[in-house]
């Protein structure tokens, strides 16, 4: 597959984010438990071990399909063999591999895939890590539970693998609509610079959005414990600052849409 | 259409799913991580569209047929991020030979400027509307239903039927080379000043016109009729031409076939005529009984290119097809022919099948003829079949069979007395074609 340089950069970051992903996603998976346990194993990794069979089918069909079909049936019957419990313990481990292997497969080979099954194996397997945090449930006793991670890691994890989706649908909408501009009969030079702007300005803004939300995040507990004492004492001042707050945020979206409309 | 793209559909459910679960599952984690697609989605739509502004240049409003036009577009993108295409469409009978007419255009920060050059070549005669040039913005991150544009009204092109150079026809010698020399003089209309002989008076010739110092001259000889002096009529002779508008013309391809070849003979004919100061009519056959009266000059010539333009062989698609045939079309045409004893021209293209019809149709010419004194009809038999793609030994064979066999028809007009012109357009100029047949010796 010849690449120009632009779009080798823009693979190399991809790929980046596929390895930050899969491995921090696998990191918080190793070290979250739940008190509902399958022969001594966490529920969640039969679960997720399940959902890779599953996705790695879906995932590197896209590539190969006999290379799939091969693949699903080797974890099928490594889960039913009598090495199944010590295969599922230590499946955290090694689910990195597939994590990169399905997301090579989607999206830097066959980019047309659109990631899919890829996207839904990384929830999978985000899914317990999430869930950390979670004080309320239906199912109380499925609730994760942190084992020797603290919340900031947890929080760093989920928004690595969350951010990380983002971007990589994001520049995988840029490789389809290169690949639709080249199919259209545009010009390689052109589409690749297309590419490279969706790349680099979805970078830009994924990134920036996981700054503001980490900031958010920091800053909220500090306006919440500041802003309750104010609630308590003075009620109506309290209401009338949320309700100033609201109108500015409705003005300024206001203004940028008149705004946006005068320039289209 | 919709107010929302794919892609924000799919981030504004991502908000919702992340979110409803952080509230259900009290996940402050959940709560945060559905701020980011959000966040994704208002940053993204607050980038406009790129804004494409363009000039065209260089397109006339007629051409002719293989005649290559040369258009460049050029233009600007301001604002926003994304990409911009940009396309100028034509027919499809308009073959693109150089460049591209569709461009694609990446939009950074700042403002580009892009030109767009092309040429294409008009492969079949018509009249177009060319709807111009069309854009397409797009959302870099197809946040924004990406926003289409046109030309604000089409443009009308006009395709004429390529004219061969036939001026070229050596000047008469002692006899008259052609079955209409170019001094042919009409037979009807006003009378000119121009002295053409002295004859006997008849009954109905104006006193004025009688030559008394002739007379008294004849009456010493002992011929006591008066004579009359006669002068040339005003205006050259008249053509008549007959296009056949059949079915069987379609034989080749959309582009190039029979009747295509048929329209730009009848256009060839009808210029060198009207060029050379001869009346000129015309009557398309086996459609829907067009006729075009006979006039003179260029006014003449406009007209008739122009209607040609519209003019397609009939039996396409829903086309009425009309099997009046040669004999039905010049009795309709009768009262012209005997009043003006035209050249008749017949563009047609002769098979076994309606040969019995051109047959009777050119017994009927020689009925209307007052005085049968020379050859004045001419018969363009266009041969389509190497025009049609082969892909075998075999379908060239029988395309050279049905060639020869065409021939072979033709020469049963040829023996009826009529200059018949055996045309395979694939193999020889029309031009070239024209002056070897008018000569009335290598015509026989």
């Amino acid at each position: 597959m010849k690449l120009e340089s632009s779009f080798k950069i823009a693979a190399v970051f991809q790929f980046i984010v596929i390895v930050l992903m899969s491995v921090s996603a696998s990191y918080t998976f190793l070290n979250t438990q739940t008190n509902v346990l399958i022969n001594g194993i966490c529920f969640y990794r039969y679960l997720s071990y399940g959902m890779t069979v599953v996705f790695s089918y879906v995932c590197v069909s896209r590539y190969n399909k006999h290379i799939a079909l091969l693949l699903s049936f080797a974890l099928a019957i490594l889960a039913l063999s009598p090495l199944s419990k010590e295969i599922i313990e230590a499946f955290p481990t090694f689910v990195s591999f597939f994590a990169i292997l399905m997301g090579i497969t989607t999206v830097l080979l066959v980019p047309e895939a659109r990631g899919r099954g890829f996207f839904a194996f990384i929830v999978a397997l985000i899914l317990p890590s999430i869930l950390v945090e979670s004080k309320v449930g239906g199912f109380p006793y499925f609730i994760a539970t942190s084992q020797s991670i603290t919340y900031y890691e947890v929080f760093a994890t989920t928004m690595v693998a969350i951010g990380g989706y983002f971007y990589l649908k994001c520049t995988t909408l840029g490789n389809l609509a290169r690949h639709d501009f080249l199919s259209k009969g545009g010009k390689e030079n052109e589409t690749n610079a297309i590419n490279q702007w969706i790349s680099f300005t979805s970078g830009i803004i994924v990134v920036c959005t996981i700054g503001a939300v980490a900031f958010l995040a920091i800053i909220a507990p500090v306006v919440a414990s500041a802003f309750q004492p104010l609630l308590k004492d003075q009620p109506l001042y309290a209401f009338a600052l949320m309700g100033c707050i609201g109108i500015l945020v409705v003005g300024a979206i206001f203004a940028s849409q008149i705004l946006t409309r005068e320039i289209d | 259409m919709s107010l929302l793209t794919k892609e924000s559909s799919s981030l504004l459910t991502w908000f919702g799913i992340l979110f409803f679960f952080g509230l259900v599952l009290a996940n402050s984690l959940l709560l945060y991580a559905s701020l980011i697609p959000i966040f994704i989605y208002l940053v993204g739509v607050s980038i406009p569209l790129p804004k494409i502004e363009w000039q065209k240049q260089g397109f006339p409003g007629s051409a002719w047929v293989g005649e290559t036009l040369e258009v460049r577009i050029s233009g600007r993108i301001s604002y926003g991020l994304g990409s911009a295409i940009i396309y100028d469409e034509f027919p499809k009978h308009f073959e693109l030979i150089d460049g591209s007419n569709y461009k694609v255009i990446a939009k950074g920060f700042g403002e580009k400027r892009f030109t767009l050059s092309y040429k294409v070549r008009c492969t079949k005669r018509g009249s177009y509307f060319i709807s111009g040039v069309r854009w397409e913005s797009r959302h870099f991150l197809g946040l924004r239903v990406p926003q289409h544009g046109s030309s604000a009204e089409p443009k009308q092109l006009s395709v004429r039927p390529f004219l061969p150079n036939i001026s070229r026809i050596r000047p008469l010698r002692s006899t008259a080379y052609t079955t209409q020399p170019m001094e042919s003089i009409a037979k009807v209309g006003p009378l000119s000043t121009d002295f053409k002989e002295i004859r006997s008076y008849v009954h109905g010739d104006p006193f004025k016109f009688i030559n008394w110092k002739a007379s008294a001259k004849a009456a010493a000889r002992g011929i006591f009729n008066p004579l009359v002096n006669e002068y040339e009529r005003e205006g050259k002779q008249t053509v008549w031409i007959f296009l056949d508008a059949h079915p069987d013309m379609n034989i080749g391809t959309s582009v190039e076939n029979a009747f295509e070849y048929a329209t730009q003979a009848a256009n060839s004919i009808a210029y060198y005529f009207l060029n050379k100061g001869f009346r000129l009519g015309m009557y398309v056959y086996n459609d829907l009984g067009k006729t075009f009266y006979p006039e003179t000059g260029k006014k003449q010539f406009i007209k008739i290119s122009q209607e040609m333009l519209e003019l397609n062989p009939t039996g396409i698609k829903f086309r009425v097809y009309w099997q009046e045939g040669l004999s039905k079309a010049l009795e309709r045409n009768r009262k012209y022919l005997i009043t003006l004893s035209p050249l008749i021209v017949i563009i047609t293209h002769v098979t076994l099948s309606r040969l019995s019809a051109l047959l009777s149709g050119l017994e009927e010419i020689w009925r209307f003829r007052r005085k049968r004194e020379g050859i004045k009809t001419i018969i363009v038999n266009v041969i389509p079949y190497s025009l049609i793609p082969k892909v075998n030994e075999l379908e060239i064979f029988a395309a050279k069979m049905l060639e020869a066999k065409s021939r072979v028809l033709s020469q049963n007009a040829r023996k009826m007395g009529t200059i018949v012109l055996d045309w395979n357009p694939m193999e020889e100029a029309l031009g070239v074609k024209l002056v070897k047949s008018l000569r009335q010796g290598e015509s026989r």
